[in-house]
């Protein structure tokens, strides 16, 4: 966050005509390849420079050939092609032509010419198309990563779900197909089951955890919903989650509007809200429902009814598996894919990752087996090819880049080690320095290693630079993870002194150990 | 094949429109088309107000042809895409209600997809959000590239106050795509700590 206010604040000087040094500039071009919601930004200003251009860049590009409408009812279906500019092209200049010749015989008197309304050539609002009727009927498991099991069997993608099926996840994550166009993703600690694959009213019944459903648009009469402790939960097309623990039901609509039937009264959820459905066994004891839903959200969004290849990797403990750029899960993973090429990385703290392409033909199945040795080895499988080693000549750009890369895609071990890959083999650039309050950062946060935090943020202020203030904020919060709490606090002392208006000093102020 | 010549500058073109000459006409929109509805769709945030002014401005773009003297079309008729647009702003403050009325069922089956590019919502719906002195300023400045000092003289307000203008608009859209990516989210959270 720190440094995102910092990136926020160097963009918005550049906006204004500022000029930057070199390390700044350097900061503003790579931070955001670090940082998603700074990457977004960042695409969304440079997206807009070039709309004169590209005038499609200023609307919502569809993944599909409908185009996609807005999300908040901002009926603005735009559809700027050649095919709907001629017309208005056309009407423009016959209008034009009365216009001049008015401007002209009444020596340019622009009021009276009172200008001849024509017909719009803007697309009128229209609904998206409907999944088709006719989908084939019945649940298929789409993703099995970790520990998920089927009736207390080992789950496989592909298999089918049928009514009265018990999915459950002890580590990891699973998701179901539901066609048609429905999926819905679970993870660990989660437990549902499988009431209903009726077409006009698929239900599965939500025991315990964390499920996300992802519906497109349903045909006329068909729904999907989820049974919970306080009712069902039914939408037509929308995103979702639903979260329990059998005595509270809290639900989180993302999109799209939700029904909820608490067998009294019917309420509709509409997005963004997030709503606690039940109270009827005490107080709520659901935590943090409005911030954990973005992973399962990522996955329903991937699996659709056009997944039907199979890939199954097996690898060591704490593997991860990618697919493009995809993070598919931890090891042991099975997976419905969708024809194409791809790029399989599995990858694993402390080790190379190993990179494998890929083809899936509609309904192949490709498995894949890898054993950790000093590196990790092909094991089992056709074709695999071992990742290169990366070379020394490696640029520091192209290692921060990398390392950045890792990070946004939540790789964190794979991030630490391109970091201090870059720190080992280019200690005097720019980069390196930049990287340090990265890796400070990253070890701080996401891989609780304060101490090592610590010696980054250190590492940084040594040397000086523009994130002086986050490296300083960064070191206050390592020392007091380190429970050195009587450093801690003479830090933020000196933190508040040099830096009064910042918000980092605000919560210091605030949360003063 | 009967080939009509097209003038081969800027001045004869314009001779040309101003003489009633059709094929002129038409090539002066054809050239400016695609730019002013950009700026007219920046400006009013939808299709329709876009095409209703982008006739608008081509009116008052054929009615002033006479007045230009420059070597470039584009620039004269940015400025009065602006002013034009603008003005259509004013006279057009039935969006949000036009919005209130939207069916929640008829909302649930309008899903937005995701731009592939990063950006959960369409450009122009950020725009649409911006007060209209902010909005302008942005466009101006992101959409068109006009320096701060040239925006000041456009929109008739000091550079200072453009600043700020931009500096709140920015910081408005930034809010908002930040909550958009809260919940709409695509592994933004994870990394935004």
């Amino acid at each position: 966050m720190n440094e995102c206010l910092t990136w926020a604040a160097l963009s918005d000087k550049t906006a204004l005509g500022g000029s930057l040094t070199a390390e700044e500039r350097l900061f503003v071009r790579s931070h955001p390849s670090g940082c998603a919601a700074c990457a977004s930004e960042a695409t969304l200003w440079d997206d807009l420079g070039r709309v004169l251009d590209e005038p499609e860049r200023l609307t919502t590009k569809p993944t599909g050939s409908t185009q996609a409408p807005s999300r908040r009812g901002f009926r603005q279906f735009v559809a700027w092609g050649t095919r709907a500019r001629r017309p208005l092209v056309a009407a423009i200049v016959a209008a034009s032509a009365a216009a001049a010749a008015a401007a002209v015989s009444w020596g340019g008197a622009s009021d009276s010419a009172a200008p001849r309304r024509l017909a719009s050539a803007s697309g009128r609002p229209r609904s998206l198309a409907p999944v088709p009727l006719g989908a084939p009927n019945g649940a298929r498991l789409a993703l099995a990563a970790g520990e998920a099991r089927v009736n207390q069997r080992a789950a496989v993608a592909g298999e089918r779900l049928e009514t009265g099926a018990v999915l459950s996840v002890a580590v990891g994550e699973a998701c179901v197909l539901v066609p048609p166009g429905v999926t819905v993703c679970i993870d660990e600690g989660t437990e549902l089951s499988v009431e209903t694959l009726d077409a006009g009213t698929r239900r599965f019944r939500l025991h315990r955890g964390h499920a996300v459903a992802h519906l497109e648009r349903q045909p006329v009469g068909s729904s999907f919903g989820f049974d919970t402790p306080a009712g069902s939960v039914v939408a037509k097309g929308t995103v979702f989650s639903l979260r329990t623990d059998e005595s509270a039901v809290s639900l989180r609509v993302h999109e799209g509007v939700v029904l909820n039937d608490s067998g009294t009264r019917t309420n509709s959820y509409q997005a963004p809200s997030v709503a606690l459905l039940s109270y009827e066994r005490g107080p709520s004891v659901v935590t943090d429902p409005t911030m954990s839903d973005a992973r399962l959200v990522e996955l329903a969004k991937y699996f659709t009814d056009r997944s039907n290849g199979v890939l199954m990797v097996t690898a060591a403990a704490g593997s991860s598996v990618g697919l493009g750029d995809f993070q598919l899960g931890v090891a042991p993973i099975s997976a419905l894919v969708q024809p194409g090429n791809y790029r399989l990385e599995v990858s694993r703290p402390g080790f190379a990752p190993i990179v494998e392409r890929l083809a899936f033909e509609p309904d192949s199945r490709l498995a894949r087996a890898y054993e950790a040795t000093a590196e990790l080895h092909t094991a089992v499988g056709d074709e695999a090819v071992k990742a290169p080693r990366g070379a020394l000549s490696e640029s520091a750009a192209t290692l921060l880049d990398r390392a950045r890369e890792l990070r946004a895609a939540g790789r964190y071990p794979g991030a630490s080690a391109t970091y201090q890959r870059l720190l080992r083999e280019h200690p005097g650039s720019a980069e390196a320095r930049v990287a340090l309050v990265s890796l400070g950062e990253l070890q701080l946060s996401q891989l609780g290693n304060a101490d090592g935090a610590l010696r980054s943020f250190d590492g940084y202020l040594r040397a000086g630079g523009p994130l002086r203030q986050e490296a300083s904020y960064g070191r206050i919060r390592a020392l007091r993870a380190l429970g050195r709490l009587s450093e801690a606090r003479t830090a933020a002392d000196a933190f508040i002194s040099a830096y009064p208006q910042s918000v980092q000093a605000a919560a210091l102020k605030k949360d003063v150990p | 094949m009967n080939v009509v010549p097209r003038p081969h500058n800027v001045s004869e073109l314009v001779e040309r429109a101003l003489g009633g000459h059709e094929p002129a006409r038409r090539q002066i929109v054809e050239q400016l088309s695609r730019r002013v509805r950009t700026i007219a769709l920046s400006i009013l945030g939808n299709s329709a107000d876009a095409d209703d002014a982008m006739q608008h401005i081509f009116l008052e773009l054929f009615q002033s042809l006479a007045s230009f003297s420059g070597e470039h079309l584009a620039p004269w008729a940015d400025s009065i895409a602006v002013r034009t647009a603008v003005r259509h702003a004013r006279s057009r403050r039935v969006r949000s209600a036009r919005d209130a009325c939207v069916d929640p069922e008829e909302l649930s089956a309008e899903l937005t997809t995701p731009a592939g590019h990063g950006v959960p919502r369409a450009l122009v719906e950020y725009l649409a959000e911006l007060p209209e002195t902010r909005r302008v300023a942005l466009v101006l400045r992101h959409v068109l590239g006009y320096t701060v000092e040239e925006i000041a003289e456009l929109t008739d307000v000091s550079p200072n106050t453009v600043k700020d203008r931009l500096v709140q608009a920015r910081a408005q859209v930034r809010k908002t795509l930040r909550r958009d990516l809260a919940l709409l989210p695509s592994g933004a959270r994870r990394n935004h700590e």
